[in-house]
């Protein structure tokens, strides 16, 4: 995109000063209908919070997706179409379609938009403040620049990091108190707020890309940065302070009844937020958060076979309480309360997405899948990791028929085998259930 | 499954001579030469702007498969060469393309580049090895930018980049061993993190990031070579996991793990070498990952280098550990 103009004369060699001056960013330069358009499905965009889908068509124009309207195939709601660019896109339903062609254009209008932001942000005395590439929102237009990178793109890697740091820039004036206001309750209340409505803007819109770029790396990689960064898992809370819920007893009622009136994820994040040390709150608000990963990772899997970097994330959010960074069970002797108890030991406890007694449900549930998709090794190797661990104590709950934790306190192999061979008999030639036996 | 080594010496000589004695025209080098270019022209398409945020590694896919081909002639070094540097961020690395926040990935793309055209001077050397160690975490694993993934692949970035710059002393090598150890798996293989699912790809920068850093003893080698010969199917082309179609750049990534493994010729050498040649496209030129299927860059270096490592006629010579050609690694003293 941003070609170089000229070329040294002659052949002979640049020394590094003339390799820097001849370097000048040319960029194409956006049509105005190109403008125009962008900014029409943004506005779209800023209008429907809840997308939960996009697709690229060969055309976007009503009567091309939905057929003629006399056959009665158009949805009854509102459908949101292009005017100046007629069939460069549809939104209706929650359900996103852009046409082919207009890809392009949208892609060099943001592009451009991004070096512009950049430029001017690099300008000591320029009219736009870093502020404006830091939200990622052009200066001249309002358009949200990294939503319309990512659109076209889901896995542009600089556009996630952007939207990573207008979260962080969002979270940070949350945190900051009200030259007013009294110390610490308000801001702490304030800060919960924003972070999980910036969770559930994130994650929504992670989805929707996955919807189309259901391997994006940095994708994915932007949902594990929500989850530890923004909500906490893994321990490493956003607050100003340490976190410890000590005394909040009476912000923790007032928060649960206004969580009730937000969507089931934003509540349970919220209560995530103000559980504090309370295990029974947090271990409901971990499933949950646990239940959405695996809803995402199995959609991005149906969508694309052995879909690896969905199955290392589903992987990455099974790792549970009482296991190292790696999902490894706690590598001292097992006693029964260990792998139960939320209390955090010395050294790097991660305080994951799923307790023990999830991990038996989520064991038989990787089972059915296994027998219903014979061939799929990523469902047999994340099974592999459900297993592994698995804690070799009494108290773990291995689950059903499928292979579970044995009274011995050992994983049972002998059912696990019997499992593999029950359905390499009925399926024959099944490379994945080989390398699962092995 | 080893073998004596006077019959493995024998099967790889033998293996060796059957596709360096394939007919050289068999690979249309002028038809990829052309696609090549034209690819680093055409502004305007989809696919040029869908894959902005790789350009680096796109110009270095293309560029060593140019080399390879014998015409890297053909391309406009100086433009190149000033472009990889206005991705130059002064932490010590480079993006993508121009604007674009600086990764390990694109850091070892542009080092890669312009050690392919002797222009290494324009390096700030200390300032790379700065910002790739700043990416080591204390488990010895790296992360692949200031945002925190960590991926086998970002270790093999990291350790080969430090050592094409003559930096290694600036990372801890031996944790990165230790790291790129524990994601053994049990069968031979390695994954993207401990416990990750084998994968050619991720395969291929473990080994070399262990033959990187002097850890090869960690690798299972008949073991994680049968895991890799297997990965050959009917048509003779490779997949990269079990039950997956075959796909030209495993040709790459399976086959230069196991000529590190010295068991290359625990495959059907020929037969691979002919899956590669029939996904040439025969209009357009460039290879595709399977027979019929576009074309792109990628495929057509990983192509082109799988055949290479083969000792198909007419290609110059490509080092398995570093994906570059041997004249280059040479020139580097990376061996000495």
């Amino acid at each position: 995109q941003h070609l170089l103009l000229c070329c040294a004369p002659g052949g002979a060699k640049m020394g590094p000063a003339e390799v820097r001056r001849m370097a000048v960013g040319s960029g194409a330069e956006p049509s105005s209908v190109a403008v125009a358009l962008a900014v029409e499905l943004d506005a779209a965009l800023a209008a429907d919070p809840l997308v939960d889908e996009i697709a690229f068509l060969p055309s976007a124009s009503p009567d091309d997706v939905f057929g003629p309207p006399s056959r009665g195939g158009h949805p009854p709601g509102v459908v949101v179409t292009s005017v100046v660019m007629p069939g460069a896109f549809l939104l209706a339903e929650h359900k996103l379609a852009v046409a082919v062609y207009a890809l392009v254009p949208l892609y060099t209008f943001a592009a451009s938009a991004l070096h512009r932001a950049r430029v001017a942000a690099r300008n000591a005395a320029g009219v736009f403040a870093t502020d404006e590439w830091e939200l990622g929102m052009d200066p001249e237009t309002g358009v949200d620049v990294f939503r319309l990178l990512l659109l076209v793109n889901g896995d542009h890697t600089t556009a996630w990091n952007g939207r990573k740091r207008r979260v962080l820039r969002r979270l940070t004036a949350a945190a900051a108190p009200a030259h007013d206001a009294p110390a610490d309750a308000t801001s702490s209340c304030r800060l919960d707020d924003v972070s999980h409505r910036a969770a559930v803007v994130e994650l929504r819109f992670a989805e929707m890309v996955l919807s189309k770029y259901p391997k994006a790396q940095s994708c994915w990689a932007h949902r594990r940065w929500v989850l530890t960064r923004v909500l906490g898992v893994g321990g490493n809370m956003l607050r100003g302070g340490g976190g410890d819920g000590g005394g909040r007893e009476d912000d923790d009622n007032a928060a649960v009844a206004e969580a009730a009136a937000l969507t089931v994820d934003a509540a349970a994040v919220d209560v995530a937020k103000r559980g504090g040390n309370n295990t029974k709150k947090r271990s409901a608000t971990a499933a949950t958060l646990f239940a959405e990963e695996a809803r995402v990772a199995e959609r991005a899997a149906q969508q694309r076979r052995l879909n690896y970097a969905a199955w290392a994330h589903r992987r990455w959010c099974a790792r549970g309480h009482g296991s190292d960074i790696e999902g490894n069970p706690p590598s001292s002797s097992s006693s029964p309360s260990s792998s139960l108890s939320s209390s955090p030991k010395s050294g790097q406890q991660f305080q994951g997405m799923l307790s023990s007694v999830e991990l038996g449900a989520e064991l038989e549930r990787a089972a059915t899948r296994v027998r219903r998709n014979v061939s799929d090794y990523c469902g047999l190797h994340y099974r592999q990791a459900l297993m592994r661990q698995s804690p070799g104590s009494s108290s773990g709950h291995g689950g059903g028929s499928d292979g579970g934790c044995g009274d011995e306190g050992s994983w049972d192999w002998a059912a696990e085998a019997a499992l593999t061979a029950e359905l390499i008999q009925r399926y024959p030639g099944r490379e994945a259930l080989w390398a699962h036996r092995r | 499954m080893s073998e004596a080594p006077a019959a493995t010496a024998a099967a790889a000589t033998a293996a060796a001579a059957a596709v360096g004695h394939m007919p050289a025209s068999e690979l249309s080098v002028d038809l990829h030469a052309g696609f090549v270019k034209r690819q680093s022209e055409d502004t305007d398409t989809i696919e040029y702007v869908l894959t902005e945020h790789l350009r680096m590694s796109g110009v270095y896919w293309g560029l060593t498969g140019m080399h390879l081909l014998g015409r890297l002639d053909d391309m406009d070094g100086d433009g190149i060469v000033a472009w990889v540097m206005t991705c130059w961020h002064g932490c010590g690395g480079f993006g993508g393309s121009e604007g674009h926040d600086p990764h390990v990935l694109y850091t070892l793309s542009a080092v890669q580049v312009l050690a392919l055209y002797n222009r290494m001077d324009l390096l700030d050397r200390d300032a790379i090895a700065r910002y790739v160690a700043s990416l080591q975490l204390p488990d010895g694993s790296f992360t692949g930018d200031e945002w925190g993934e960590v991926d086998t692949r970002f270790s093999y970035c990291a350790l080969s980049c430090c050592k094409l710059i003559g930096r290694m002393e600036a990372i801890n090598v031996e944790k990165a061993m230790e790291y790129i150890a524990s994601c053994k798996n049990f069968d031979g293989g390695f994954g993207c993190t401990p416990g990750g699912e084998s994968h050619a790809g991720q395969i291929f920068t473990c080994v070399g990031a262990l033959a990187i850093g002097g850890g090869l003893q960690h690798v299972d080698a008949d073991l994680l070579g049968w895991w890799l010969c297997e990965r050959q199917v009917k048509a003779g082309g490779l997949n990269g996991r079990p039950e997956k179609l075959p796909d030209v750049c495993y040709s790459w990534w399976v086959l230069s793990s196991l000529s590190i493994l010295k068991r290359l010729h625990w495959i059907d050498q020929g037969a691979l070498a002919r899956f590669i040649l029939r996904c040439q496209d025969p209009q357009k030129g460039g290879i595709s990952d399977r027979p019929n299927d576009e074309p792109d860059v990628y495929h057509t270096f990983f192509g082109v280098a799988g055949l290479s490592l083969m000792g198909f006629p007419g290609l110059k010579a490509v080092d398995p550990v570093y994906a570059l050609p041997t004249e280059v690694v040479q020139r580097l003293g990376l061996y000495e």
